[in-house]
This record gives structure tokens, C-alpha cells and sequence, in this order.
């Protein structure tokens, strides 16, 4: 098996143009070094690209927070800059692993792990992120998160690196409800992450996204669109939960949980999510 | 000395890294060696082909049915061979094993060779091995020999039956009867250590084997007597061990290493991975049970049936304990005239079940507390007065009519409910339950060796390994520094080394203390005797004048500086060395004609043991919170307390896991989590407070009236949190573990019961 | 194959790896530092946690490529340079925080590293920061009792946010 250690992006996105399919990208290790322990299966190629400088930066420019795709989980959840623009971004982070694997899960791992229950995945839906994703072939090009989730299907297409994630500032409204089988230190069994922005006291937009409840993280779009307008009571968020679970979500029955169950998780933890985003506001108009 | 709180002797070493465990021993020019499974639950063996795997570069030794003796293993039914010739009986059943230079190598290997299987029909669940016309799991069962009284019938191997009076008068006289039938998960020891053993073969025809086994002296004599080898010749050199639990009795990677390092010169090293350790734990038995049981309205028991089926897996190995305990405490600690309780040992094609830490306690502790409480709550009478009203007291007599004597229950009750603060207001969704038990303890052979040296220290050996508990590390020193009157900072304790140690039966029953704890006390005591004759002598006294205390000997009662511990033995000859034993205890006596097929019904000073919960339910996701943990736990008397509160709060924390979170889950290929990712150990945020109280009911035969203290934590813990969700939301699951998911399904099925009542009770007669 | 350098409770060591091999297995295997533990060799137990840089990490997980120039403290190297305890590794002493004693230089480690970070924890402080630290023996209770001890000693010693392995960090930088 090759191994390169690139010291700049450029560096690196040659040599995965070059190695194309048989090349995988190392980040935090966590998914890809006990696999590939196990049995390479076709990879030759490893690319380590914790040198390369661009991918550890969280920068905020007035307008939207770029994090770089090797900023870890524990990095995320202590941010001050992450913490004050994309907080659900940082209660997401809180709750991933235990603190030995937030010290070097990284955002771009995550995502790329294609895990239907990963935290930050679900959080970055939920904040209408954008990947920034580079690439001899095409360049520099910026992709909708929701794009890059497909079933089975983990990583972006050979070629293609990860570098940043850009969220939209904003998002003091926000929640993450997560349910595990035991008290920590689990893979979601469902998880909610809900962030609702608000003009006189009515929800202008809301972004909900799930997490165990289909073959990959989704956007609760029809949840959404029955919250948008409204004014979010008790009754309205768990109107908007119904939808959640009866029509956006798709669960599956496997060893840890029937797609009963999640299907009433997803109604439960939408509406705790929803009511706790909404609190700042419902506080303040009270 | 005896039941002072104190730090334990090899807790500097531990904290600073530097305890060796089996993995961590260094052995020049060790061979990897590694082990193939099979992929099958079921399937008839063709043929092996090691030949291409042979002739790999650096492979040095493979071992399977062909190249070892071909006998049975020594089991109480001889199922089981060490390699499988004709049938593997189950996912993940090892069938060969190979030794190399590398892992790599040894992985080629094990990928080169050829096994060709044909798979059969699996016999997977314990009603599929009952069905009529099932398929059998061991075709050959009549031929096998077996030891004992025990039923083979088809697919089930042992079944046991206690029965006194009549229990269907009982229940036609009862004011309240009630049916329930209940589920239960194997799960799974979870040492945090997993399985490591190296052997080598040595140039005098004999074995060396390193290990962490809860019992090297049996391991010993059998791997000697398997292999044909002069048992003197075989060293089992015990290192410490990272958990047990009743996992590490039997042995695993031990046979592997010593069959392969019979086959080469260097020393083979087998270390399994988690993986590979949970594909061949020995778990804790799961299965279901039916209970059935009748009460007069002011609460006094009339009579219980039950019947349990345990899954024992494909073969017996150490499982039998399960089902004989099982029936001994379906109706225990209470006094119920009529009784017709039963357990069946079934054969399936899934992992060999054993031995875990109170092998059938909290399973039928779960089934008959959440029973019982039923029956209390039928009869709106409160939980605690249900079991006070119905508890032993001395006098009383166990299901077998063992006379029972030094009777705590209703103290464990009384303080334990107290500890939880019973009867205070909760609050909604928020709840306490209590369940009660009694446990063995054990007196296996132990000897032990007890040297006052020149240089005032003393050397121990005790064959007992110190697998976590503290018996072996620091009970152990504690009882001999009491006999001679020393700091038991003096005390070296040896580890068990079969070689240059002494036997005992090792860890397992509630007896490590019970038993090694006698033998190296009549060893020091043999020595306290010889030092006393020299201080005799020297100090021109009468022994009965005299006192051992703070290192030397002095006459009761005087100022003057007396005779070192060093002096004496010096004057002594330089070494003062004595022999000791436990004794060989009888057992109770019983009612024979109440008991079928049954070698365990008599139980050595028994002790007995009672859980308070508390919990919150979270009602919408079934999540329980347990937020307190209290155990009365009687040990007869405590030589060690903090060894015992330590098992009481590790008891409790695997109790909860038991209760909430842990299974062993199967499909047709086999286990599922075989992983710490999906098999679910509680963490510390799982964890409950716990509050560990000590009661002290003298035994007759225990050391100084301790009574067995290993098991009876894990056996209660999970019932009285089930007891405790029922009181917080007014149901709990019929299955263990209560899964977030089980508890909201049961509340949706209450709902939809209560429902259905409401609307009957509407309708119109 | 790989060189890497690696400051190992200060000391230097200068290596040839595989990409894929562990920290763990460099640790135990090349430097044959065996107190860091294999207990599931997929970072779910804790029992292979070392400091990196000061911060826990499961090094069943972590590349030993990736720890090329930092500084690394195993249990080995947590007592002073005089050989001092540290105050958490006194704590489970004197509050018989272990039994069996498999998962106690991970879990020491993680604890010392969490109260660096947060000098005056709360016990639900505590067990969070301890939740990848799998205990089966003790129940944790000892443990957390311990953490909180040591914290205490520390405030009052003036040693609050002091970083373990001091020594590695120290040395290191030389």
C-alpha cells in the first residue's frame, strides 16, 4: 500500500487524481484504520492530509463560518466562533463518542462516513451547510450538504477531497435531541437536530433534520414546510413531529431498534428539539 | 486488623502501569498464534486440508481434530472435543489454529486452509430445539458418558425439580393468583481484559503455560491429562487478571497455545482480540420462564410453580450450575409451603453458556421479584410488607429443607428499603423497588504456605489467583497479619504458579476468601505456634502469657520491649515455614425426597442479600434513569470491607447493565455485537449512586462467620429495578434487558389493556 | 515504511512505522511500554487512552504517523521526574479506585487530563468526561470519588490546570 503525507492542498488533490479509486483520504482514523486493519479491499493508496494547512482553519467572515474538513469534534463543541454561529453545530459535537473520540473525529470523517446516525452530519443538514469541495477535474466547487448523502454510499466520488464546510451564520435557535440505548457513548438510535429562525413571533424557517431514521441522514422537509408560517406552540410542534415521523422518515428495523420505535422517536425527539430551539423566543415574547 | 478499610497492596503497582498482565509478559521468540472458526451454526465437517497452509512461509505449527488426542474433554457430559472432528456446532466454533512469525503470516495461514463444511439446519432458539421432530444437536448424545445423575433427553441436558406439598390446592385456595412468563438476553462476563495465554513446550517432555485463569490448578490437571503429559511437568504461572467474572474458569486461549507449542520449540502466543473473545465468551444463560403463584388477601404465600429453560448452547461445558441455583431461588428468601419449580438445560447451535458471576441469579431473581411484586400489587399490599410478612427467619427451612440458621433477610430488607428512603413521596414517573436473595458461599481445597522470614517479612503462597476481587491481594494478607500480629504492608503475596505454589480450587462460588482465607489462617497459626515456643524460651514465659502484636512478641500486660519477629525466627534456624488447608466442610443436610436429579441443593453457609432501586422513567422514550442503588448484603463478618464494598458497587453497575442495556445478540450467522460498540457495558454516566451496607450475621463454618461475598451483588441489582419501573409507570417489561424500546412497548400495551377496559367498563351491560 | 519521531514521557525515540500501524502498538510492541492496554482495538473501552499533546485520545485509533513530534505521556510516565505519584494516581491508592486494575491507566489518564481542563468539577462533570473509560469492576463510584479527591488535593496544592505529564511536555520542548 502507498502512503503520502501531503503539505498542500494542491499536493493532495494531485495525488488523488492520480490514484482515483483505489486512493482514500485518512482523517481521524477512527472508521478507516480498524477497516483497513481488517482487510484493504482494494485500496492502494492512503492519503494523510493532516499537513495540509487549509483544513484546520474555522474562519468567520461577516456572513458565513467556513470550518475546515480536519477540525475535530471536541474543537467544534469549544469553539467560541462555532459556538456563537452555527451552535447547533457545537451541541451536535458535544454529543458525539466520549472525549477520547472528540479529540480527533473530524467534521469532514463524518461526513464523509455516510453513517444514516452520524451527529454532525445531521447538525449540518439541519444549518443549510455547503461542502467546498476541490478537485483537478473540476476545480473548486461548492455542493449543498444534502447532496452528498446517497444510501450505502460513503465518501465523495474518487478524486474528490473534502476541504471546508460553510454554514450560514445564524442558527441561535437550535437544538439537538439525541437517543441512544444506554447514557452516552452510543451511535444515535434517532436523533433530531432542529434550527428555527423567527420574524414577529412566527417560524420564517425551519430547518429539522434526522438521524437514524432512514437509510441516510435527512432533511424532515415536510415537517418543515408544516411549521414554516406558524407560531410555534405546543401544538404546532408536535403537529410538525407527526409529519416528522409518519411521512419524512423511513426507518428501518434492525438489531438495535424496530422502524416502529424510531418512527416514535422521531415524533418525541422533534418535538423536544423543536420546543427547546424555540425557547429563546418563546421566552422573549413572554 | 480484620474489618479495618485498607488500601490495597497491589493498587501502587496497578495505578502506575506496571502489574503485568498475560499479553503484557515478555517471551523471546514467541510465535503469533491465531485461530479459525467456524462461519457456520451448524454444520457436518468433510474434511480439513492443512496442507497449503503448512508450506506457507513462517508458518510453524497447526493444530485441529487430526493432530490432537482424540478424547473428550472432561465435562459432566463428555460433548465436546478440543478441536471438532465431525460436527461444528456453532458460529464462530474454533477448528483449527495455526502458529507463525507473524500476524500476517499466521493470517494467510488461517485464509489457506481448506475446511469443507456442509451446513445443516441450525437449531437457533431453545423452542426450536424442544420442537417435536427437531434435529439434534448432538446425534451422538447416547454415547457420550456423563458424570452425573443428570437427564439427556433430544436436545435437553440437564433437568432438575424441587416440589413439596400440592401447589394446585394451593391455588384454588389462593385469594389471588397470578401467571406470568418472562424472557431473558445471555449476555456476556465483560472482562475488560480479553483472553491471552502463551505456552511452550519444554526440553524435559513438560509445558509452561501463562495465563489469567480463575482456576490454573484444574486447568493444569486437566490440559495435563488431555494431553498425556506428567501433571508435574505442566507449570501454569497465573499472572494477574483484568476481570473474570466466571469467564476465565474454563479454558480458551490456553489450549489453543499449549496444543500448537506442543508441535514447535518456541513459546506460542495467543492473544485474542475483542472480536474473537466475544465470539467465544461463555455467557450468561438467557431463555424464558413461567411462573405461577397464589397468595391468601393478607399476603401470606401459598405456592409457586415455575419453570425455567436455559439456553445452554452447543455444548455443556461448565453450564449445569445455572439450572440447579435457578430452582433453588425461585422461591427464595420466602417461605412458601407449596412448591413444584423446575429448570431444563437445552442444547442449541449458539456459544457455550457458563458460569457468570451468580450463574442463574439475577436471571431468576428478575423472574420471581417482578412476579411477586405482581402478586403484592394484585393484592394492593405494599411491596416491602409483602416480602417482610413472607420472609425467613431462622428456623425456616430452603426449598430443599436445609434447616436455615443465622437468617438475615428481613434485616437486608428493612435496611435496604431505609437506605432508598421506601415510602417517601417520589414525584411522577419516578419509582423504588426491592428484591431479596440468597447465595452459597464455597469451600473448595485450598492449601497454602505461610514463611516468617529473617528479615522480619512474610512470604504467602496461596494457590488462589487475585482476579480483580481483592481476596488474593488483600483479604488474604490481612488474615495472616492478624494471626501474627504484623502490618500486612510486611507480606509478600505469590501469585498462583502451579509449580512452585500450592492448590487451590481457584476462583469461582463465593469462596475464594471462604476458603484460601482458612488455609493460609491454619498455615500463620501453625507459625504464630512455632514463634510463641521460641519467645517461650527466650523470654522464660508461658505461652499463654504470651502476645504476638505490632511485630514482636512480649508477655500480656508488660511495659518491656520483648522479641522481635526477626529475632525469633532467627533463633528459629533463619525461616519459619508451615503448611495449611482448608477444611473439607460437609455438606448440609436436606430433604432428599423433595428433589430430582438435583446435585445442588445443599448450600454451605448461606448468606442472603437485598436491593432497593430508585429510578425515573422517562414515559414518551422508555428511557430508565436509575439513581440510586442500595444492597444489604449479609457476608457473615467482614475481614475485608473494602474488598466487599467494592464488589457490592461493581455488583450493582453490572446488575444495572444486565437490567437495562446488555445483550448477546444472534441471527442465522451468528453473534451480531460481537464488538464493545454494540454490546453495551454500562459507563460511568450509566452508572448509579450506590450505597453498600455490610450486615454481619455469623456463619458456623466460614472463617471468623464470613459467609461466600463475590456473587450475591450482580443477583438482585436488575429485579429491583424492574420493581422499581413498575412502581414509577405502573408496568415493566416481561424481558430482560428492559430496553428503552421494551419499557415503551410495555407502557403502550398497558395503555391499549387499560383501554380496552375502559371501553368494556362503558359499554352497556 | 514511515519515520516518525516519537517524545514518549519525554523521551525521544526515532522510529520506522507502518502507516497503518496503531500508537498502541508502538507503544507496546517497539517500546515495550505495556501499561497502556488492548481491551477492544476500536476505541470503545478506553483502555489504550494516552495523552497527546496533552489531550486523551484511544490510541488502539491513533496513527502512529500522526504522532510524529508530539508529545506523548503513557501511564508510564505520569509520576514526576522524582517519581512522585501524580495526585489522581494517589487518589484511586487511597480510595481503592480499581480492582482488577485493566482499565486504571486509561481511565487515571483520562481523569488527569479532564481535571487540568476543569479544576472544581462537578461529579456529573466527572462521570461525563469518563464515559469512554469502560469500567466492569468497581462501578465507578470509587473512581469518581477519587477524581473528585484529587482535584481537591490539587486546588489546594495551587496546582489547579496544572497539565499531566509535565515531564514529557518538558522534555519535549528541550
Amino acid at each position: 500500500m502507498q502512503y503520502f503525507e501531503p503539505n498542500f492542498l494542491d499536493e493532495a488533490l494531485v495525488l488523488l487524481d492520480r490514484f482515483a479509486g483505489g486512493a482514500r483520504v485518512l482523517a481521524g482514523a477512527t472508521r478507516l484504520g480498524p477497516q483497513l486493519r481488517d482487510g484493504a479491499d482494494g485500496v492502494e493508496t492512503l492519503l494523510n492530509v493532516k499537513r495540509v494547512p487549509e483544513l484546520r482553519d474555522v474562519h468567520f467572515d461577516g456572513v458565513s463560518l467556513r470550518i475546515g474538513a480536519l477540525v475535530t469534534a471536541r474543537e467544534l463543541a469549544e469553539d467560541a466562533l462555532v459556538r456563537t454561529h452555527a451552535p447547533l453545530v457545537a451541541l451536535a459535537a458535544a454529543t458525539v463518542g466520549a472525549r477520547q473520540l472528540r479529540c480527533v473525529a473530524t467534521i469532514g470523517g463524518n461526513i464523509c462516513s455516510g453513517d444514516p446516525a452520524a451527529d454532525l452530519s445531521t447538525a449540518l443538514l439541519a444549518c443549510d451547510a455547503v461542502c467546498c469541495i476541490a478537485s483537478i477535474r473540476h476545480g473548486s466547487v461548492e455542493t449543498p450538504i444534502d447532496r452528498i448523502f446517497k444510501p450505502n454510499v460513503s465518501g465523495l466520488p474518487s478524486g474528490e477531497l473534502l476541504v471546508a464546510v460553510r454554514i450560514p451564520a445564524g442558527g441561535a435557535c437550535a437544538a439537538y435531541q439525541k437517543m441512544t440505548t444506554r447514557r452516552g457513548f452510543e451511535m444515535a438510535l434517532v436523533a433530531v437536530a432542529a434550527s428555527l429562525s423567527f420574524e414577529a413571533g412566527h417560524v420564517r424557517r425551519a430547518r429539522i433534520a434526522l438521524a437514524g431514521a432512514a437509510p441516510t441522514v435527512l432533511r424532515a422537509a415536510g415537517a418543515e414546510a408544516a411549521l414554516a408560517g406558524r407560531q410555534l406552540t405546543r401544538a404546532s410542534a408536535d403537529a410538525a413531529a407527526r409529519v416528522a415521523a409518519d411521512a419524512d422518515a423511513q426507518p428501518l428495523d434492525d438489531h438495535r431498534a424496530s422502524a416502529r420505535y424510531r418512527r416514535h422517536l422521531v415524533a418525541t425527539l422533534t418535538r423536544r428539539a423543536l420546543l427547546a430551539a424555540g425557547a429563546p423566543e418563546r421566552g422573549a415574547a413572554a | 486488623m480484620l474489618g479495618a478499610h485498607r488500601e490495597r497492596p497491589d493498587a501502587l503497582a496497578k495505578v502506575s502501569g506496571a502489574t503485568l498482565y498475560t499479553a503484557d509478559v515478555a517471551l523471546r521468540d514467541a510465535l503469533v498464534g491465531m485461530v479459525l472458526r467456524s462461519p457456520h451454526p451448524f454444520a457436518r465437517i468433510k474434511r480439513i486440508d492443512t496442507q497449503l497452509a503448512g508450506a506457507l512461509p513462517g508458518v510453524l505449527a497447526i493444530a485441529h481434530a487430526g493432530t490432537v488426542p482424540d478424547k473428550r474433554l472432561d465435562f459432566s457430559i463428555k460433548d465436546q472435543q478440543l478441536f471438532p472432528k465431525t460436527y461444528a456446532r456453532y458460529a464462530g466454533e474454533p477448528v483449527a489454529a495455526v502458529a507463525a512469525e507473524s500476524v500476517t503470516q499466521a493470517r494467510a495461514a488461517l485464509d489457506a486452509i481448506v475446511v469443507e463444511y456442509e451446513p445443516l439446519e441450525p437449531l437457533l432458539t431453545i423452542e426450536a430445539a424442544l420442537g417435536a421432530n427437531a434435529p439434534l444437536v448432538h446425534p451422538d448424545w447416547q454415547t457420550y458418558e456423563k458424570s452425573d445423575s443428570r437427564v439427556l433427553r433430544g436436545n435437553i441436558c440437564g433437568y432438575n425439580r424441587i416440589r413439596r406439598g400440592d401447589v394446585d390446592a394451593a391455588f384454588a385456595a389462593a385469594d389471588a393468583v397470578v401467571e406470568s412468563e418472562y424472557r431473558l438476553a445471555p449476555s456476556a462476563p465483560g472482562y475488560i481484559e480479553p483472553r491471552a495465554a502463551a505456552a511452550r513446550r519444554e526440553p524435559d517432555g513438560g509445558l509452561t503455560v501463562w495465563c489469567g485463569s480463575q482456576s490454573p490448578y484444574g486447568n493444569r490437571d486437566e490440559l495435563a491429562a488431555f494431553f498425556d503429559l506428567d501433571p508435574t511437568k505442566v507449570r501454569f504461572i497465573n499472572q494477574f487478571v483484568g476481570g473474570a467474572f466466571g469467564g476465565k474458569i474454563l479454558m480458551a486461549t490456553e489450549w489453543y497455545a499449549a496444543a500448537l507449542a506442543l508441535q514447535c520449540a518456541r513459546p506460542v502466543r495467543v492473544v485474542w482480540s475483542r472480536h474473537e473473545d466475544q465470539l467465544n465468551v461463555f455467557p450468561r444463560h438467557g431463555g424464558f420462564a413461567r411462573l405461577k403463584s397464589g397468595a391468601k388477601a393478607d399476603g401470606t404465600l401459598l405456592g409457586m410453580r415455575a419453570s425455567f429453560f436455559f439456553n445452554t448452547g452447543a455444548y455443556i461445558g461448565y453450564g449445569s450450575g445455572t439450572a440447579l441455583i435457578a430452582t433453588m431461588l425461585a422461591s427464595a428468601p420466602y417461605r412458601i409451603p407449596n412448591l413444584d419449580l423446575e429448570a431444563t438445560l437445552v442444547y442449541t447451535n449458539a456459544q457455550v453458556a457458563g458460569p457468570v458471576r451468580a450463574p442463574g441469579g439475577p436471571q431468576a431473581n428478575f423472574v420471581k421479584e417482578s412476579h411477586l411484586d405482581e402478586l403484592a400489587r394484585k393484592l394492593d399490599i405494599d411491596p416491602l410488607e409483602f416480602r417482610l410478612k413472607n420472609a425467613w427467619v431462622d428456623g425456616d427451612v430452603s426449598p430443599s429443607g436445609q434447616k436455615l440458621t443465622s437468617v438475615s433477610v428481613k434485616e437486608t430488607l428493612r435496611r435496604a428499603a431505609a437506605a432508598i428512603g421506601w415510602g417517601k413521596d417520589l414525584g411522577t414517573d419516578r419509582g423504588r423497588g426491592l428484591a431479596a436473595t440468597w447465595w452459597f458461599s464455597s469451600c473448595g481445597g485450598s492449601k497454602a504456605r505461610v514463611a516468617a522470614l529473617e528479615n522480619g517479612r512474610v512470604r504467602v503462597a496461596s494457590g488462589n489467583p487475585e482476579v480483580g476481587t481483592g481476596s488474593a491481594a488483600a483479604a488474604l494478607p490481612i488474615i495472616v497479619a492478624d494471626v501474627l500480629g504484623i502490618d500486612p504492608s510486611r507480606i509478600d503475596m505469590e501469585l498462583a504458579d502451579t509449580a512452585t505454589g500450592t492448590y487451590d480450587s481457584g476462583v469461582g462460588g463465593s469462596g475464594s476468601t471462604f476458603s484460601a482465607g482458612q488455609a493460609v489462617e491454619a498455615a500463620a497459626v501453625r507459625v504464630r505456634q512455632k514463634l510463641l515456643e521460641r519467645a517461650e524460651q527466650m523470654l522464660e514465659a508461658r505461652a499463654e502469657d504470651l502476645v504476638l502484636e505490632g511485630g514482636r512478641a512480649f508477655v500480656r500486660g508488660t511495659d518491656g520491649p520483648g522479641i522481635s519477629l526477626e529475632r525469633l525466627v532467627q533463633s528459629a534456624g533463619g525461616e519459619v515455614s508451615e503448611a495449611g488447608e482448608a477444611p473439607e466442610l460437609g455438606d448440609p443436610e436436606i430433604d432428599e425426597s423433595l428433589v430430582e436429579t438435583h446435585e445442588f441443593a445443599a448450600w454451605l453457609a448461606p448468606s442472603f442479600t437485598a436491593t432497593a432501586a430508585q429510578v425515573e422513567v422517562d414515559r414518551e422514550t422508555g428511557r430508565v434513569s436509575v439513581e440510586k442503588i442500595a444492597t444489604a448484603q449479609d457476608v457473615g463478618f467482614a475481614i475485608n470491607p473494602t474488598g466487599v464494598v467494592g464488589q457490592i458497587e461493581g455488583g450493582a453497575t453490572q446488575a444495572l447493565g444486565y437490567a437495562l442495556t446488555e445483550e448477546l445478540k444472534f441471527d442465522e450467522r451468528g453473534l451480531v455485537n460481537a464488538n464493545f460498540k454494540d454490546y453495551l457495558l454500562p459507563t460511568a454516566v450509566d452508572a448509579p449512586s450506590i450505597e453498600a451496607i455490610i450486615v454481619q450475621s455469623p456463619s458456623e463454618e466460614g472463617p471468623h462467620g464470613m459467609k461466600g461475598a463475590g456473587e450475591p451483588p450482580v443477583t438482585t441489582p436488575a429485579a429491583a429495578i424492574a420493581n422499581a419501573v413498575r412502581d414509577a409507570v405502573g408496568t415493566a417489561p416481561n424481558e430482560i434487558p428492559m430496553t428503552p424500546e421494551r419499557v415503551w412497548q410495555a407502557l403502550q400495551s398497558a395503555q391499549r389493556h387499560s383501554a380496552g377496559k375502559r371501553s368494556r367498563s362503558t359499554a352497556t351491560p | 515504511m514511515h519515520p516518525v519521531t516519537l517524545y514518549v514521557n519525554g523521551e525521544k525515540h526515532e522510529l520506522v512505522v507502518e502507516p497503518l500501524r496503531s500508537l498502541l502498538e508502538t507503544l507496546r510492541d517497539d517500546l515495550g511500554l505495556t501499561g497502556t492496554k488492548e481491551g477492544c482495538g476500536t476505541g470503545y473501552c478506553g483502555a489504550c487512552t494516552v495523552l497527546v499533546g496533552g489531550d486523551p485520545v484511544n490510541a488502539c485509533l491513533y496513527l502512529s504517523v500522526d504522532a510524529d513530534r508530539k508529545a506523548i505521556t503513557t501511564i508510564e510516565g505520569l509520576a514526576d521526574e522524582n517519581g512522585a505519584l501524580h495526585p489522581v494516581q494517589r487518589a484511586f491508592v487511597e480510595n481503592t479506585a480499581l480492582q482488577c486494575g485493566f482499565c486504571t491507566p486509561g481511565m487515571i489518564l483520562s481523569a488527569a487530563a479532564f481535571i487540568a481542563d476543569d479544576p472544581e468539577p462537578s461529579e456529573s462533570g466527572v462521570r461525563a468526561a469518563l464515559a469512554g473509560n469502560l469500567c466492569r469492576c468497581t462501578g465507578y463510584q470509587s473512581i469518581v470519588r477519587a477524581v473528585l479527591d484529587a482535584a481537591k488535593h490539587m486546588r489546594d496544592a495551587g496546582r489547579a490546570g496544572e497539565r499531566p505529564g509535565r515531564r514529557a511536555l518538558i522534555r519535549a520542548r528541550a
